[in-house]
């Protein structure tokens, strides 16, 4: 059994890494960005560093999730039904993990900066 | 001509000038004018996402964004994301395509947006910019060859580059009729003399009319080399300036991982040659690489003889994430942030 805090840093790890996957952005770029060792970034995305608030603020804020997100992993409640009831319009049949993408996406524009 | 063709006909036109997407075609040697490139001089950010259905989504939000099925193409997604730009310089709101090339029922908004992609990608003066390069005529492209190495300059897909040309009424919609009745897959399959690639990747036939262009091949794609061959004067082409750039090239029909040592350093151009690759590849892929070839005689040491063949080559990203536009604004703006 793993202790529950080493759960927690886990899954932040993952959730870092799946932020920046997402985003096709790769460690370097987002080393140089952040002015952080390269290092530093691989052992966030493994678990093997302890990660301060003002990093990841600074990683929440360059991946446009918010600090919740990666710590909790819930995605923030959100109209949705209503939001994108131009996909209902637009197509018929629609795919769960469309309106998935869609909405992830759409998350992401509104995170960033006006 | 219909009212709502000859809006989305102007601002295409607009936008083609106003963002610079026809300079670089004109004087730039670029052949084809990306949706990708034109949305990030706009702060669209795009996406390209697997996609169960959709093939592409507009998203206006306070940053507006494009989505586009990854899986697709690349042909159908640059389409694809020219729609998509057609509806956020229409000022339409957020909507989804599960298809493109709507028909005359559909909503007007979609034929608009369609009409805009065609008159953006398929211009008369981007299909005349690589006509005039490759001195092909209008009947020229009547043969399967042509016509398929113009959709690769072009950026569209082989079908949508014949209706094209009915559409500009260079030809008839019966010979495009005619034209899509071949498949790629056999031009391919006549260029390479075999079948063993990728239902995805295309191959590019590259000539010395390709001189001094930034031609976009997609990393999936294969590009073949047929230079003039003065191999009976004694004269080849040397790789040497292409294998210091990092490039690797082999005759086409060597076998596909010879040790390293069997790279040749120059070639009498009897044979097709390939592009295999860069020895770097994070080097391949968003990056405007030059490419020359010197044809010379080997034992000669004057070099007022020699030829060149020069041109650049920027391949194509093809996977998931934002586009290499969107993720340099991203970054720009994170490291504003930092």
């Amino acid at each position: 059994m793993t202790g529950p805090t080493k759960t927690v840093r886990q899954e932040l790890a993952e959730r870092l890494r799946g932020a920046r996957e997402y985003l096709g952005l790769s460690q370097d770029e987002v080393a140089v960005t952040l002015q952080l060792p390269r290092p530093s970034i691989t052992l966030m995305e493994s678990g093997g560093r302890k990660i301060e608030a003002t990093e990841l603020d600074r990683l929440a804020r360059l991946y446009r999730v918010s600090i919740d997100y990666l710590l909790s992993g819930r995605e923030p409640e959100d109209t949705k039904p209503k939001q994108f009831a131009f996909l209902a319009r637009a197509v018929k049949g629609l795919s769960e993990s469309d309106v998935q993408e869609v909405a992830r996406f759409a998350e992401f524009l509104k995170m960033s900066p006006k | 001509m219909l009212d709502f063709k000859t809006t989305a006909a102007r601002l295409a036109v607009e936008v083609l000038r106003d963002t610079g997407a026809e300079r670089r075609i004109r004087e730039d040697g670029y052949t084809r004018v990306d949706p990708l490139w034109i949305a990030a001089t706009q702060g669209v950010m795009v996406m390209q996402r697997p996609f169960e259905k959709l093939l592409g989504a507009f998203v206006r939000e306070s940053t507006p964004g494009i989505m586009v099925n990854s899986e697709r193409p690349r042909g159908l997604i640059h389409l694809t994301c020219a729609h998509e730009l057609g509806h956020y310089f229409l000022g339409h709101e957020s909507t989804a395509d599960e298809h493109i090339q709507y028909d005359k029922d559909s909503a007007l908004q979609e034929r608009e947006a369609d009409w805009f992609a065609y008159c953006l990608l398929t211009s008369r003066a981007t299909l005349a910019q690589t006509l005039r390069r490759k001195g092909w005529s209008i009947n020229a492209l009547r043969d399967p060859l042509n016509l398929y190495q113009l959709s690769l300059r072009i950026g569209v897909s082989y079908a949508a580059m014949a209706w094209s040309l009915a559409r500009l009424k260079l030809w008839d919609r019966s010979d495009a009729d005619r034209m899509t009745r071949i498949e790629p897959a056999e031009i391919k399959r006549s260029i390479l003399g075999r079948g063993d690639f990728e239902a995805r990747t295309d191959i590019w036939l590259l000539d010395e009319r390709d001189r001094e262009l930034v031609l976009e091949p997609s990393v999936r794609d294969q590009v073949l080399f047929r230079l003039p061959n003065h191999a009976s004067s004694g004269y080849l082409w040397s790789l040497d300036e292409a294998q210091s750039e990092g490039f690797k090239i082999r005759p086409l029909d060597a076998p596909a991982h010879p040790a390293a040592t069997e790279l040749p350093n120059a070639f009498n151009a009897e044979a097709d040659h390939l592009l295999a690759g860069h020895v770097e590849r994070s080097k391949f892929a968003g990056r405007i690489l030059p490419l020359s070839f010197t044809e010379r005689r080997p034992w000669e040491a004057r070099r007022d003889n020699e030829a060149h063949f020069r041109t650049s080559v920027g391949f194509e990203e093809a996977g998931q994430g934002l586009s290499a536009g969107s993720r340099r604004r991203l970054l720009q703006e994170g490291t504003s942030a930092a």
